[in-house]
C-alpha cells in the first residue's frame, strides 16, 4: 500500500464519500464482481439505509468502506473517504488509529462468535479500551464507564459480568452496538442489525439506534439490511443495492412510495401490507435469477428479469440520472 | 473420484515425495540381492566409505550399505504388517462401534480413552521381554495391538458423520442390510482417508519398532534399523566418530517417515478444498 | 493444603523420615482433602456424619464443576484398575509359564548350579504365590501395590526394587517435566507466530522444528553426541555426572550434573518441539478467519492484540494434546537416557531387560503408567481452570 497521505486533509463535509468503489473476491472459484463501481455521499446527522436482497453485495460494500475486509474480498479502485481520510491510501497504523478509533465504527451481525469466547464482556472492552487509547484501564474504571454508557442505551449492566455464550442473540446485537459506540465514532455502520433476532428484539435493536443518534452518541448511521420495514423506521434516506451496483436512491418515503427503478418497483410489490385483501392476492414475485456476478453481463444487470427491458439495456450500462436527492441508475428516465 | 486423484498425481511436491518413498522402499526391495552378503566379514574394521564399500564398515568389517538394505527391507515388512492389520482391525471395530451407538459405544470410548493415554513404548518393552523368540511378524502384531485404538477412533468418526448423508439413507430404504451399506456405500468414500491413516500408521510402526529394537527387544530373528541402532550404541560408534555407520539408519528412518508424513499433508491439501490456506 | 499435598510427595523420596506405606497413604488423604476443600473439613468436625455425607452428595452432584472434577477422579482411578490388571495379566496370558521361561534364561547363566535354579524358583513361587489360585494371586498383586512393596531386585541384589525405581525417578523426572512444559510452551509459540506472520526466519525455524520431530529422538541424541562431544568437545558424551564426584546438594556437584544433563536436554527438546507445531499454526488460522478477530480488528486493535486473541483460543485445544505428548515423551525419554547413560528408569529398564527382572519391569511399569496417568488427570483439571465454558458447567460448544 502506498503511504499517500500520512496525516491526511479533512476535505468535505461528507463524513462519508465514496466514489466509484470497486471490490472483488478472488480465489479458486474466479473473480466475483461483488462491488461494482458504487458512490455514495453522507454528511453528517443522515441516517442512510442499504437494501437490496442477500449476495447483492451489501456486506460487502460495508467491509470496503470501514478499511478492512474479509481475507477473500479484495480492495480494487474507488475511493473512499472518510472525513476526508481516504482510507485505502494510508497505512495501515494510522487507519487504525485516526479512523478505526476515532471515526468510524463498524457493527458486524450478531453471529454468536462476535465476541472473543474467553473473555467476559467487560474484560473485552477493558481490552477495547486499553488498544483504543493506548493507556492501560483497570477493569473497574471501565466497568464504571460501561455502566453509564450501557444504561444511557436501555441496557441492562449485568451484560457486563457475563461470557459471550451466556448471551442471548438479541442482548448479543444490542451489546455489540453498545460496545461500537463507547469511543463516540461519528459514523457508525451496521450489518444486519435486524436480521438475526425475534421481533421483540428487533424493535428494541431499531429504538436503540434512533436513540443513538438522537442522543448525538453517533453523528451518522449507514445501514445494510434486507428488511425494507426496519430501514423504513431507522433511517431519512435508502440506497437499492443490486448485484453489485447502486441502482436508486433517495429520501425513503420517496423511494418506498414512488420507486422509480423497475427493481425497486417490483421489491414494493413483493412486500406484503397488512390489509384484508392480501389473503386474496397471489404473493408476487420476481422472476428470474440474480446474474453470476463472476461475468457479469454488459449493459444493464437487471435486463433478464426486468419487464419493461429495451434494445439499449441489453448493450449498454445504464447513466446514473441525479435528480435533486435522487438518484436512478436506469435507461428509462433518460 | 479420479479426477482428484490425476489432480494428485500431477502435484510436483506430491511427485517428488512420492519418488523419495520410491526410492527407498526398492533399496529395501532390491538391495539384498545386489548387495554383499551383510554378515560376512568382507573388510578391515571401521573403514570408512570408498569406492568397494559405499557406507563403509562396522566394528567387525562388515559392508555397511548391505546392512543398511537388508535393514530397510526387515523394518518395512514390520511396518506394513503393522500399518496394514492395523488399519484392518481398526475398520472392523470402528464399524461396529460406529452402528452400535448406546452404551457399548461409550464403554469403547473410555477404554480407548485409556488406552490412547498409556505409554506405548513401555508397555511395549513389558510384553516382549516375556517372549522368548519373536518373529518379525509377531513383532508387527504387537505394534498394530497399540496403533489401532486411535485409528479406529478416527474412522469411526468418519462413518458417523457419513451415515447421516442422504446416500446411505438411501440404501437403507432399499433395504440393504448395514453390512452391505458399510462395505458398498461408506468405505468407498472413505477410501482417501483410510488411506492418510494407513500411511501414517505404517510411519509411526517403523518408528516404534526402531524404538523398542534400540534396547534390544526388537524382533529376534531378521536385521531391522532398529537393531543397526542397538548395534550403534552397544559398540558406542557415535562417541568413537564413526559417522558413516550410525547416521545412515537414522537417517532413512527420517527421510522415510518425513516424506510420508509430508505426503498426508500434501494429499490432505489437494483433496480437500477447505483445509486449503486462504 | 497444596503446600500439604507438597509436603506429602516430598517426604514420599526420603524414606528415612517415613516408610513409604505411611507417606503414600498420607498422600492420598491430603489429595482427598484438597478435593473436598477446607471448609467441608471444618463443617464435617461441626454437623456429624450424617449431615456430611448429604453435603458430599450435594457438593458432587450440584456443583458443575465438581461433577467435572469427580467424572475425571473416576476415570484416573479406572484407567490406573484397568492397566495395573493389564500388567498383571500379561505374563498369564502367554503360552508358556513365564516363570519357567525366566528360569530357564536364568539356567543358561554360566555358573549357574541346579541348586541355585532350584532355591530361586521356590523363592518366587512363594514370593508371588504361584503355587496358589489366579485369584488369590490378583489379591496379592493388589497389596503389592498398594504397600508399594516389589520385593528385591534380581539384577541388583539386595537392593529393594522400591529403592532402585526410586533413585532412578528423579533423574527421570528430571528430564521429563522440563521439556514438557518447555516445549509445550515455545512450540506453540512458534506454532502461533508462524501462523501470523510472514517473517523468512520464523517460518524456516518451523520448517527445521516439524521435519526433526519425525526423527527418533535416541538418534539425534546420537548425531548431537557426535557433533558436539567427540568432534567439538564441548560437552561430555555420558552419564549424568563425573563418577569421581560425591553426590550431595553442593554447587559443584549440581553445576556438574547441569554439565551433562545439556545434551540430553537439547536432544529431546529440539525434536519434541515440532510436536505442537503444525498443530498449533492450523488451529491459529483456523481461528484467525472468525468473527471475533474480525469484529476486534474492526475495533481497531493492534496487529498484537489481535494475534494474542487467537492464540489465547487456539492453545485450548492443543492443552488436550498434553497427556498424549507425555506418554510419548516419556517412552522416549527413556530411550535417550539409554543413549546418553543417564542413570533414570530408561537405563534402570535396559539392565532389567537384559537381565530378565521382571518384577523390576512390573515396577517400572507401574510408576510410569502411574505418572501418566497423573500427569493426564493433573491436564484434564487444569483444562477445567483454564477454559471459562467448563467452569460453569457449559457442556456444549
Amino acid at each position: 500500500m502506498t503511504v499517500l497521505k500520512i496525516t491526511g486533509e479533512k476535505k468535505d463535509k461528507d463524513l462519508l464519500l465514496v466514489k466509484d468503489l470497486r471490490g472483488y473476491y478472488r480465489g479458486i472459484f474466479g473473480v466475483v464482481h461483488a462491488v461494482d463501481g458504487v458512490s455514495l455521499q453522507v454528511g453528517e446527522g443522515e441516517r442512510v439505509g442499504v437494501a437490496g436482497e442477500s449476495g447483492c453485495g451489501k456486506s460487502s460494500f460495508a467491509q470496503l468502506i470501514t478499511g478492512t475486509t474479509t481475507p477473500l474480498l479484495h480492495y480494487e479502485s474507488g475511493e473512499v473517504r472518510v472525513d476526508g481520510y481516504d482510507i485505502w491510501n494510508i497505512s495501515p497504523e494510522v487507519l487504525r488509529k485516526k479512523v478505526k478509533c476515532e471515526l468510524i465504527s463498524y457493527v458486524p451481525q450478531a453471529m454468536l462468535s462476535s465476541l472473543n469466547p474467553i473473555k467476559k464482556v467487560k474484560e473485552f472492552i477493558a481490552d477495547m479500551f486499553r488498544e483504543r487509547t493506548g493507556c492501560s484501564y483497570s477493569v473497574k474504571k471501565v466497568c464504571e464507564i460501561a455502566t453509564e454508557h450501557f444504561e444511557r442505551l436501555n441496557l441492562d449492566r449485568s451484560v457486563l459480568d457475563l461470557y459471550p455464550y451466556e448471551l442471548s442473540g438479541g442482548m448479543m446485537q444490542r451489546s455489540i452496538i453498545a460496545i461500537s459506540t463507547m469511543a463516540t465514532p461519528k459514523l457508525l455502520i451496521t450489518d444486519e442489525p435486524t436480521s438475526a433476532l425475534d421481533v421483540s428484539s428487533q424493535k428494541r435493536v431499531i429504538k436503540m439506534m434512533i436513540d443513538i443518534q438522537r442522543k448525538g452518541i453517533i453523528k451518522s448511521f449507514v445501514c445494510i439490511s434486507h428488511d425494507l420495514s426496519a430501514l423504513n423506521q431507522l433511517c431519512n434516506r435508502i440506497v437499492i443495492m443490486y448485484a453489485g451496483e447502486f441502482v436508486e436512491s433517495g429520501g425513503n418515503e420517496d423511494v418506498i412510495k414512488h420507486p422509480l427503478h423497475p427493481y425497486t418497483k417490483a421489491l414494493m410489490d413483493s412486500l406484503l401490507p397488512l390489509e384484508r385483501e392480501t389473503k386474496y392476492k397471489p404473493l408476487s414475485s420476481i422472476p428470474g435469477v440474480v446474474p453470476d456476478l463472476r461475468n457479469p453481463p454488459h449493459g444493464c444487470r437487471f435486463r433478464d428479469r426486468c419487464e419493461k427491458r429495451m434494445e439499449v439495456c441489453n448493450v449498454e450500462d445504464p447513466p446514473e440520472i441525479v435528480k435533486g436527492k435522487r438518484m436512478v441508475k436506469c435507461w428509462l428516465y433518460k | 473420484m479420479s479426477s482428484r486423484v490425476t489432480l494428485l498425481l500431477k502435484n510436483r511436491k506430491f511427485q517428488f515425495l512420492l519418488g523419495i518413498v520410491i526410492v527407498i522402499i526398492m533399496l529395501g526391495i532390491i538391495g539384498p540381492f545386489f548387495t554383499r552378503d551383510p554378515l560376512k566379514i568382507a573388510g578391515r574394521i571401521y573403514e570408512p566409505p570408498s569406492s568397494q564399500f559405499l557406507l563403509g564398515t562396522d566394528m567387525a568389517g562388515r559392508d555397511v550399505f548391505a546392512q543398511l538394505c537388508n535393514a530397510i527391507r526387515d523394518s518395512l515388512i514390520v511396518g506394513f504388517i503393522a500399518g496394514f492389520s492395523a488399519v484392518g482391525i481398526a475398520i472392523l471395530i470402528g464399524a461396529v462401534l460406529a452402528y452400535a451407538g448406546g452404551v457399548v459405544d461409550e464403554g469403547a470410548n473410555v477404554i480407548t480413552n485409556v488406552f490412547l493415554v498409556l505409554p506405548q513404548l513401555t508397555i511395549l518393552i513389558v510384553i516382549a521381554s516375556l517372549l522368548g523368540k519373536r518373529s518379525l511378524i509377531i513383532v508387527a502384531i504387537l505394534i498394530a495391538l497399540f496403533n489401532w485404538p486411535w485409528m479406529a477412533r478416527s474412522i469411526r468418526s468418519q462413518i458417523l458423520s457419513l451415515k447421516e448423508r442422504k446416500f446411505v439413507d438411501l440404501a437403507r430404504i432399499s433395504g440393504k442390510s448395514d453390512f452391505v451399506i458399510v462395505v458398498k456405500e461408506i468405505l468407498p468414500n472413505m477410501l482417501a482417508y483410510i488411506f492418510l491413516v494407513l500411511i501414517i500408521g505404517i510411519s509411526s510402526a517403523v518408528v516404534i519398532e526402531s524404538g523398542i529394537s534400540v534396547i534390544g527387544l526388537g524382533p529376534t530373528e531378521g536385521f531391522t534399523l532398529g537393531k543397526m541402532l542397538n548395534l550403534v550404541i552397544r559398540h558406542e560408534a557415535a562417541q568413537q566418530g564413526k559417522w558413516w555407520y550410525f547416521i545412515p539408519p537414522g537417517l532413512i528412518l527420517v527421510i522415510f517417515t518425513g516424506s510420508l508424513l509430508m505426503i498426508t499433508a500434501v494429499i490432505d491439501n489437494v483433496l480437500n478444498p477447505r483445509t486449503r490456506e486462504i | 493444603m497444596i503446600g500439604v499435598l507438597i509436603l506429602a510427595l516430598f517426604l514420599f523420596f526420603f524414606p528415612s523420615v517415613i516408610s513409604h506405606q505411611k507417606s503414600f497413604a498420607f498422600f492420598v488423604l491430603a489429595f482427598g482433602a484438597l478435593l473436598l476443600g477446607p471448609q467441608t473439613i471444618a463443617r464435617f468436625e461441626e454437623t456429624g456424619i450424617k449431615k456430611f455425607l448429604a453435603l458430599f452428595r450435594d457438593l458432587f452432584t450440584r456443583n458443575p464443576f465438581a461433577r467435572f472434577i469427580t467424572r475425571k477422579v473416576f476415570f484416573l482411578l479406572l484407567a490406573l484398575f484397568l492397566s495395573l490388571t493389564l500388567v498383571f495379566i500379561i505374563p498369564y496370558l502367554m503360552p508358556v509359564n513365564p516363570l519357567d521361561i525366566i528360569m530357564s534364561r536364568l539356567a543358561a547363566r554360566p555358573g549357574a548350579t541346579p541348586l541355585q535354579i532350584e532355591t530361586m524358583y521356590q523363592r518366587y513361587n512363594v514370593l508371588f504365590g504361584l503355587d496358589k489360585s489366579i485369584i488369590v494371586q490378583y489379591g496379592l498383586f493388589w497389596k503389592r501395590v498398594f504397600t508399594l512393596n516389589f520385593g528385591v531386585s534380581i539384577s541388583f541384589y539386595p537392593n529393594t526394587i522400591m529403592s532402585l525405581v526410586l533413585y532412578a525417578l528423579p533423574w527421570t523426572l528430571s528430564l521429563v517435566i522440563p521439556i514438557w512444559i518447555l516445549t509445550f510452551i515455545v512450540g506453540n509459540n512458534l506454532g502461533g507466530w508462524a501462523a501470523f506472520s510472514k517473517n523468512k526466519f520464523i517460518h524456516t525455524l518451523y520448517t527445521i522444528a516439524v521435519c526433526l520431530n519425525t526423527s527418533p529422538y535416541y538418534w539425534f541424541g546420537l548425531i548431537l553426541v557426535y557433533i558436539f562431544a567427540v568432534k567439538l568437545r564441548w560437552f561430555p558424551s555420558g552419564g549424568a555426572y563425573n563418577p569421581f564426584l560425591m553426590v550431595s546438594l553442593k554447587p559443584r556437584f549440581l553445576l556438574n550434573v547441569l554439565y551433562h544433563y545439556i545434551l540430553p536436554f537439547l536432544s529431546l527438546f529440539i525434536t519434541s518441539v515440532g510436536n505442537w507445531c503444525t498443530g498449533m499454526r492450523a488451529m491459529t488460522i483456523y481461528e484467525r478467519q472468525s468473527d471475533y478477530i474480525f469484529y476486534s480488528k474492526q475495533l481497531g486493535f493492534t496487529e498484537n492484540k489481535v494475534r494474542n486473541y487467537a492464540q489465547r483460543n487456539a492453545i485450548l485445544p492443543q492443552v488436550t494434546g498434553l497427556p498424549i505428548i507425555l506418554s510419548a515423551l516419556i517412552g522416549q525419554t527413556l530411550l535417550v537416557e539409554y543413549v546418553f547413560g543417564w542413570p533414570g528408569l530408561g537405563t534402570l529398564a535396559y539392565q532389567a531387560v537384559t537381565a530378565i527382572d521382571y518384577p523390576m519391569i512390573q515396577a517400572i511399569f507401574l510408576i510410569t503408567v502411574g505418572l501418566v496417568l497423573f500427569g493426564n488427570f493433573l491436564v484434564d483439571i487444569i483444562y477445567g481452570f483454564i477454559d471459562p465454558r467448563i467452569r460453569r458447567g457449559y457442556v456444549g460448544g
